[in-house]
């Protein structure tokens, strides 16, 4: 080992082994809650053959516990357009070097183990390019030109980002298009497999512009997800995997956005601040409860981890571990306040990875599948959260939801939290043959009212005749109203499901109107599609602003 | 990624600006503090309706009108010295105004004195300064860089039909059947999209607005 680099810091990882180590935290975490990998890991299945772009902010290629994974020559910097993405420009941590780290950080004598060890990483800092060379680091390009990057060899695509925009977005056509081209296209026509963070707006959005603040009050008065899944375009899509984000006690992270969006849920963990170490107990409990361990950009001059903090030189570092106090951080390469959805979505990325490696053949709707099949459900005592309107009690956010496929599904959680040994056990042989994904649509005008602040709000039927066993639903709607903010929609399928696409009391607060804007929900997800769909529309304030269910759409995604 | 959020949380809080977490964070969650930590910089707000307008457009299916007082540039942490020096000289004023930040990009208001009308992109002072639009249904801000995404009935015009409006191919995407084409400086955006909608080699062709960035979660 060299004195430059750090301990084995593995046992402190949680997420892979949760005993309840505090992993240089004040709490402990809650043993068990984790992501079951130990048969997957004593079968030495560790993602070989398998790879994974991390889209990010950069990638430290030459790091310590990275650089052996790092397919040589074939990350890209769309700053300088050349294959070395590593971040030049900011001394207060690379995102993308850490978000590398939890999916393939090398299983050796130093810092912590990826979830896939062995798996080959790519680095395309599209984050902090100009933001119009998306398609490029999604897989729509070859890299013959020399001007952008080899994306279109990539199994797995990590998007640990997202928008915050506090009113309704539209995909962008071209990326749209692309999307659904590469899940039925890349990888040999298995399809491009998209892991994306869910957000980390739960309690508000982290804009910071005088111009577009969310309001989240209302929200947090009532337990309510200010941010929706559904409010960025690009999760709004059927060929993400969304990923919401877990604590240390197996729990929603206090941050993660929820919605009917949701795939999955991994560990994303708190913030991994110590309190001993000069912090005060004032400070909410989530400040000192285990975050996430992994790589940070090498040296003590830059990245999370440091001795001086550049930009905050009056504030301590986190924890022990974050200015080596504790001798186990030699070089300053690691980090434990990692957080955030950003934090959970390589953790599936990661176990995605490790069923890849258990067979190749899978598709990205097998995936998909399979980790729908396989999440483990948690924090299943939480029903939901109920709001009184003016006349009686209306339920804002479900709690768990058995639909008639038998799949349980919660907006917070999707599907349940991921759970690798019993995914990769079902991937070894296994093959839908549900041949191409099919659609069926419907839709209609409807220019009704929308009642205030009233529970039952107004309810519009659409007929689905084909017989689709459901993939995704999603529904297009334009909402004329001057407070989105108040405005709840949902949807009951024909077998009695009830799913929210979008919760009232959101951060659309300061918005009007919905303009087509796409809402996809998976907790249908097995059930036959043919029959009649109710959308519900609410308006949950008393403020009077207004406003009518314009039109509607429902479609379908199935085999 | 949460951490930046708490750090900053507890430097206010040590410094005595501590009114409560959700208030807090509202104001200071983001995405990177490049341009509020510029020294001599300051961040305001002005309402859209006292701005100059300028030409409109359509652009994936919303509408969008140029704000010409407005202009905008990409701030990285390592140039903000000399980003701020220049914005300055810019403005004609001491220190640099910013208005908004978008992303990696802060927005800037013209100064006193400055004829400068931003519908196009420019370069000064070493930096490229792109012109702001308005997204008239959402009411928020948008970045023009200069790019045009064109759909072609057949991807071999794309040299052509480039050298024909001295534009610039920035990227194809032949399973799209769709090229970038990026403007030069000082060229018409508005004149060039409609040029390029009346071709009868082109099926669509849409100005490129950053409107929504993508941060790190």
């Amino acid at each position: 080992m060299s004195n430059a680099d750090a301990d084995d810091l593995t046992d402190y990882q949680w997420h892979l082994n949760n005993t309840g180590q505090s992993a240089f935290a004040s709490e402990n975490g809650s043993s068990g809650e984790d992501i079951n990998q130990a048969a997957t890991y004593a079968d030495r299945i560790t993602g070989n053959g398998v790879i994974v772009a991390v889209v990010d902010t950069g990638l430290e290629i030459a790091h310590s516990d990275l650089n052996a994974n790092v397919v040589s020559g074939e990350s890209w910097d769309f700053w300088n357009l050349d294959s070395n993405p590593t971040n030049n420009f900011d001394d207060d941590g690379d995102h993308g070097t850490s978000v590398a780290g939890i999916i393939a950080a090398e299983d050796n004598s130093i810092g912590g183990r990826g979830i896939a060890p062995n798996a080959s990483l790519k680095g395309f800092n599209f984050i902090n390019s100009a933001q119009d060379e998306q398609i490029e680091a999604l897989g729509g390009s070859d890299g013959s030109d020399g001007k952008s990057p080899k994306s279109n060899d990539v199994d797995i695509f990590n998007m640990s980002y997202g928008t915050s925009n506090t009113s309704s977005a539209l995909i962008d056509t071209d990326l749209k298009t692309h999307l659904k081209w590469a899940v039925n296209n890349l990888r040999s026509n298995k399809g491009a497999i998209y892991v994306k963070s869910a957000g980390n707006g739960f309690e508000d959005f982290g804009t910071n512009s005088n111009q577009d603040n969310a309001e989240c009050a209302n929200a947090n008065d009532k337990g309510i997800s200010c941010q929706n899944v559904n409010m960025d375009p690009t999760s709004a899509t059927p060929w993400m995997i969304n990923v919401g984000a877990l604590n240390a006690d197996g729990k929603r992270s206090s941050y993660s956005t929820a919605g009917s969006g949701l795939w999955i849920s991994a560990p994303g963990g708190e913030y991994g601040y110590d309190q001993t170490y000069g912090w005060s107990r004032d400070y909410p409990i989530t400040s000192f409860q285990p975050a996430i361990i992994t790589t940070d950009q090498s040296g003590c001059d830059k990245g999370y981890s440091s001795t001086v903090d550049a930009l905050y030189p009056n504030s301590a570092p986190g924890n022990r571990l974050q200015d080596n106090s504790n001798g186990l951080n030699g070089g300053c390469n690691f980090t434990s306040t990692f957080n955030g959805t950003s934090s959970a979505a390589p953790v599936v990325s990661g176990g995605i990875a490790l069923m890849l490696e258990a067979n190749p053949s899978l598709t990205w709707r097998d995936v998909k599948h399979i980790l729908a099949s396989t999440a483990r459900k948690v924090d299943g005592s939480h029903t939901g959260v109920s709001v009184n309107l003016a006349d009686g009690a209306y339920q804002a956010n479900l709690g768990w939801v058995e639909n008639s496929a038998s799949y349980n599904y919660h907006n917070w959680y999707g599907f349940g939290a991921l759970n690798v040994d019993a995914a990769v056990t079902m991937a070894k042989g296994y093959s839908s043959g549900w041949g191409a994904q099919t659609t069926a649509d419907a839709s209609t005008d409807v220019n009704a009212t929308i009642p205030n602040d009233h529970k039952d709000g107004i309810t519009d039927q659409l007929t689905i005749t084909t017989s689709l066993t459901i993939e995704a639903v999603q529904v297009d709607i334009t909402v004329s109203h001057n407070n989105i903010g108040n405005i709840g929609v949902e949807l009951e399928s024909p077998n009695g499901t009830a799913s929210i696409l979008f919760n009232i009391l959101n951060g659309f607060e300061d918005s009007i109107d919905l303009d087509t804007m796409a809402l996809i929900s998976n907790a249908f997800y097995g059930e036959d599609s043919s029959g009649d769909w109710t959308l519900k529309v609410v308006d949950g304030s008393s403020d009077n602003a207004g406003g009518t269910l314009d039109w509607w759409k429902i479609t379908i995604y199935g085999h | 990624m949460k951490q930046i959020l708490l750090s900053i949380l507890i430097v206010l809080i040590l410094s005595g600006c501590y009114q409560n977490l959700g208030a807090v964070t509202n104001k200071i969650q983001g995405e990177s503090p490049v341009v509020s930590s510029m020294s001599n910089s300051q961040e305001y707000s002005i309402s859209y309706s006292d701005l100059q307008k300028g030409a409109s457009f359509v652009s994936n299916r919303e509408s969008f009108v140029f704000l010409p007082e407005l202009y905008s540039l990409i701030n990285r942490k390592k140039n903000k010295v000399r980003v701020t020096s220049n914005i300055a000289k810019i403005q004609n004023e001491k220190s640099a105004t910013l208005f908004q930040k978008k992303g990696g990009f802060g927005i800037y208001k013209t100064g006193a004195g400055v004829e400068n009308q931003f519908m196009t992109a420019q370069s000064v002072l070493n930096l490229t300064l792109y012109p702001v639009v308005l997204n008239t249904r959402t009411n928020q801000l948008g970045i023009v860089v200069g790019n045009i995404s064109v759909i072609l009935i057949d991807m071999n015009d794309a040299e052509t039909i480039a050298s024909e409006l001295d534009l610039n191919v920035k990227k194809k995407y032949d399973h799209l059947k769709t090229v970038y084409f990026k403007i030069r400086e000082g060229q018409d955006i508005i004149s060039l999209h409609q040029s390029l909608i009346n071709d009868t080699r082109i099926k669509s062709a849409s100005i490129k607005v950053l409107e929504n960035f993508n941060v790190p979660h």
